[in-house]
Order: C-alpha cells, then structure tokens, then sequence
C-alpha cells in the first residue's frame, strides 16, 4: 500500500515537471513575442542602453502616445479591418454558393468545374502578382479598398471545406423542404446557411487572420499614405529621432494583438477549420 | 418551360460569383503571364514583339537571377526542415493529454498568428548589431541581416519560426492518432524513446509529415516578404529569392520582361520540385 502510494506521488511529481518544463518551452519558443511587447513599454533612454535588457525598468505607454499622435495609425486599422472584413464575408458568399451547387446539384460539367476551382491551388498567387496588378491598375483601382479586397474574394480551400461540410447534410431534409415549396435558393438561405453556422464561422476567423495578415498585394495595389494597411504601414514608420524602436514595437504589439487574441479566443475553431479544409485536401 | 430552362441554369448561376474571381485573378493573369513570356513589352506593360524564348535566355544568364534561384533552394533547405524537426520534437512533447495541455499547445501554435511584417521588424531589432538581444546573448557584433554571410540564414529563421506553429498542430493531430495500445506493446517490449518514435510513430504519422513537407516546400519556392521588407526590396543579392527578384524587375525597374519570364521559371521550378517529392510518397510514405 505504502509503496504504492510513493510510487504514486513520484508520477505526480515527474508529471508536473514535465509540463512545468513544457511550459517553459513554450516561453522560449514565443521570445520574440516577449520581447516585442517588453519593448514597446520600455523608456527610450533603455531602449538605447548597450548592452541591452529584456525587462522595462520602468513601464511607460510614451512609445504608444508617440505611435499615435506622429502617425496615422488608426487609419491603418481601420483599413485593415475593412479588407480583411468585407473579403471574409464575400469569401464566405461565394464558396457557400459554389458549394451548394456542387454539393446538392447534378449538371452536365460539374467535375471538370469542380477542377477548375481546386486547380487554383496550383498555382501560387505570387506567380500572377505581376498581371493583377496591372489589371487592377488599369481599371482604375489602386488605392482603392475594390483593388486591395480584388484578388482575395475566393478561396478553393474554402469552397472545399464548406462542400465537405454540405455533403453530410441529410438529403431527406432537402426533400422535405422541397415538398413543403421551399425553392432552391430559399431552402439555401433560410435552412442550409442556419445549420451549417460552425464551419462558415471557422471559415471566416481562418480567412479574417490570413487577409489581416497579408503584405505584398496591399502594399503593391496603394501608395497613398492613407490607404496603407496596418502591415504595410507597420514596415514604412517614419519617426523624427534616430530612436524608432520603441514606437516600432509599440505598433507591432498593436497590429499583432487582434490576430493574437482572435487565435487565442477561437482556437479550436480555427483549428478545425485549417484541418478541415486542408488534410482531406 | 421557362421553368425547365431555370432549373438547367441554376446550379450555374450559384457558381457565377466564385468562377467570375477564380478565372479573372488566377488563370487569366497564369495564361496571360505565360503568353507576355514570349514577348518583349514596354514599360506599361503592352506586347510589343516576339522574341521567342529570348526572355528566358537572357535571365538565365543573369547572374543576380542565378544567385536568387540559389538563395530560394537554400532558404527551402534551411527552413523547411528546421520547421518541421521542431514542430515534431513540440508535438511529441505535447502528445499526451495534461492538465497544462492547452497552455503549451496553445503557445506552440501560437507563431502561426503572427504576420509577416510584425515579424520582420521584431526580427529587425532582435538582429540590430548593437541594440538587438541576439548579439547581446551571444555575446557578438554581428549585423545579421546586413551581413551578406549571414542575412540568408538569419532570415531563414525567421520563416522557420514563423511557420512552426502550423506544422506542430498538423503533427499534434497526426502523433495523438497513433493508437495507445501499439505504444504500450513497445513499451512492454523494452522500447526507448527513440526507437518507439522509429519505428511506430513515424510511419503512422507519414502521411501527416508528407502533406507538410509539400506544403512547406511550396510556400517556402514562393518566399518573398520577408525579403522584401528587411532588404528594401529584395536588392541585396546575398538574400533575394525568385519572388523578390520578380517584385524588384517587374515593380521597381518596371522590366516587365524580366518579370514574366521569372514568374513563369518560378513556378516551373516548384512544380518539378513538387512532382519529384510525389515521387518519394510511394516510396516513403505509409498509408495502411
């Protein structure tokens, strides 16, 4: 009995040292993290000490005031926030769309169709940066928030993980509704969109981080100040002092805690939604 | 009969919306680029005359393009198995379920949050020769990133970095999918640590590390932000990669010439990469 119970509290103790250790680990890995945050409190005077230190002797929010009052910050989020907000929600639109027609209808073309929409995975979006461009500036669009939300408003992985999702729905229900003169398109909108809440949801926290976090499109398709996304904006700061790292991290942290928080918040889903959509694919 | 012709149509026009964008920003731009390959055009853009294949002649001896294609295989070689390797030690680490699990998984994942551009100018002070803590820590000089020995590496790092929270939770998925009973068996039969990874771990998540390993590779081909940010542009040959090399012709120099025929080698390149790894599936990878 008595050895049973040490052998016990030896696991316990091994088992709480693990996971103390892996905690610590976890630490390490998210240094730059850290030490983004830890900076942006920081004094200037520390930031310039030599060597350097990892710690705010002193935390003051004066890297914030200056990112603030010197910079059209605000802007920039706001702007980000409409790209990544509104292409979320046409993404969402179309490959729901798309994938009630390949999900519930038969017509003469569908498979060759259905290729056309995943073949787009083939072919990496940094190889047409070039020809969008131009065509977005020969419409008319650069500096526009049309041209900026342009080449994100469908995602094959989307279309894909949203039919997978369709597939399971009972058949049974449809003809149900169908006899109660529900038509197609209102049996989609008033029972199928309802029902299938949870992997749109995932679609659309999966699709907010991704265009919040994008760079190269948005900086090629603006070049006025004002129309500059956050993560355009955070690599163009311009301050009066030599001294920039301070009000440097201070926007990091800000442009970094909306997709911070979105991932911490809804984990599980964006997890799902990623699996989903990719490991069958 | 009106009727009967809607309900012919109506799948179709469900499907409008997301044609119109797949065919109006993926393959029109992919064949238009293709075709402009074989020409030489002018500074706005427009054909002017065929050339053939002189655009690609000429690139392939440019020797900045030489040394992009170079950087892109050795930033594919460095960060793709750093990130991978990583990513499998943390999920072994988290595989079984404890009461602090979803701290530390959460914290693994978490880099995967963080954009391109926040990381560059992290990165950019951990890496500044004085004030960055790199230095500091090492107890070192070095200017990481304008350095030309090292500014390849340094940046390989940081998408490494970047892209190990994906992979860790793909191999989390794929590590606690491996049935307790097998690990038990081993373990009874005397197996260590190492070897139960060997031999039972690795081939039942195969499938798993060979989805990630094609889906790194081809991200890694078409690296490019970082670049552009830390090097203004891409214009420091000792670090550019295709994409960059392609964003600083066709966008700063406005050599659309050179541009195209990049994209268009680009994406030959990371297509024959990708079909040889598909060919070592067969080999390597276990499916039952």
């Amino acid at each position: 009995m008595e050895e049973n119970r040490k052998m016990k509290d030896v696991k316990r103790f091994q088992s709480a040292l693990f996971q103390t250790m892996a905690v610590i680990l976890g630490i390490i890995l998210l240094i730059p993290i850290f030490y983004c945050v830890f900076v942006s409190f920081m004094e200037p005077e520390q930031i310039q000490t030599i060597p350097p230190t990892f710690f705010p002797h002193r935390w003051t929010l004066v890297n914030y005031d200056t990112v603030f009052k010197t910079t059209p910050i605000a802007r920039y989020m706001l702007n980000s926030l409409i790209l990544a907000g509104s292409t979320s929600v046409i993404r969402i639109i179309t490959a729901s769309l798309a994938a009630y027609a390949f999900s519930f209808f038969r017509f003469r073309g569908k498979n060759i169709l259905f290729m056309l929409c995943l073949g787009t995975v083939m072919i990496p979006s940094d190889i047409v940066l070039v020809t969008n461009y131009q065509t977005i500036s020969r419409a008319g669009l650069i500096n526009t928030y049309l041209g900026m939300m342009s080449v994100f408003c469908v995602s094959a992985m989307n279309i894909f993980m949203i039919r997978q999702n369709f597939l399971t729905f009972s058949k049974s229900l449809q003809e149900a509704a169908y006899v109660d003169g529900c038509g197609n398109f209102k049996f989609f909108v008033s029972i199928l969109l309802p029902t299938s809440m949870p992997v749109l949801t995932s679609a659309f926290i999966s699709s907010f981080i991704s265009t919040w976090n994008t760079y190269l499109w948005p900086m090629l398709v603006t070049n006025k100040p004002l129309m500059r996304t956050v993560q355009v904006g955070v690599t163009m700061l311009n301050f009066e002092d030599g001294n920039v790292y301070g009000p440097v991290m201070a926007a990091s942290t800000i442009v970094l805690v909306p997709t911070v928080g979105v991932f911490l918040l809804f984990r599980k889903k964006i997890v799902s939604g990623i699996m989903g959509g990719a490991v069958k694919g | 009969m009106r009727k009967k012709l809607f309900k012919k149509v109506e799948p179709v026009l469900y499907l409008l919306p997301a044609l119109f964008f797949i065919i109006f920003f993926t393959y029109y731009p992919f064949v238009n680029t293709i075709i402009k390959s074989f020409f030489l055009t002018n500074s706005m853009g427009k054909i002017r005359e065929f050339v053939g294949f002189e655009n690609f002649v000429r690139i392939v001896h440019n020797k900045e393009f030489q040394a992009s294609v170079a950087n892109t295989f050795k930033y594919v070689f460095t960060s793709v198995p750093f990130s991978i390797i990583v990513a499998l030690v943390l999920a072994l680490i988290s595989a079984g379920n404890k009461r602090l699990s979803p701290v530390y998984e959460t914290m693994y994942a978490l880099p995967m949050a963080m954009s391109t551009s926040v990381c560059a100018m992290i990165f950019q002070l951990i890496y500044n020769p004085s004030l960055g803590i790199l230095n500091a820590f090492l107890g070192t000089k070095i200017s990481w990133i304008k350095d030309d020995r090292t500014a390849l590496y340094a940046i390989s790092f940081i998408s490494a970095w970047m892209n190990t929270g994906f992979n860790f939770l793909f191999l989390l998925a794929a590590v606690r999918s491996v049935p307790a009973e097998l690990i038990e068996c081993a373990e009874i039969e005397g197996a260590g640590f190492l070897r139960k990874t060997q031999k039972i771990i690795l081939p039942i998540i195969s499938p798993t590390l060979f989805f990630l390993i094609v889906n790194s590779l081809a991200r890694a081909m078409m690296m490019s932000g970082l670049v552009i940010i830390l090097t203004s542009g891409g214009r420091q040959s000792s670090a550019s990669t295709m994409i960059s090399y392609m964003y600083s012709q066709a966008v700063l120099a406005q050599n659309y010439n050179n541009g195209y025929a990049t994209a268009i080698i680009a994406f030959l390149i990371t297509f024959v990469l990708l079909v040889i790894s598909f060919s070592f599936e067969k080999r390597t990878v276990n499916y039952d």
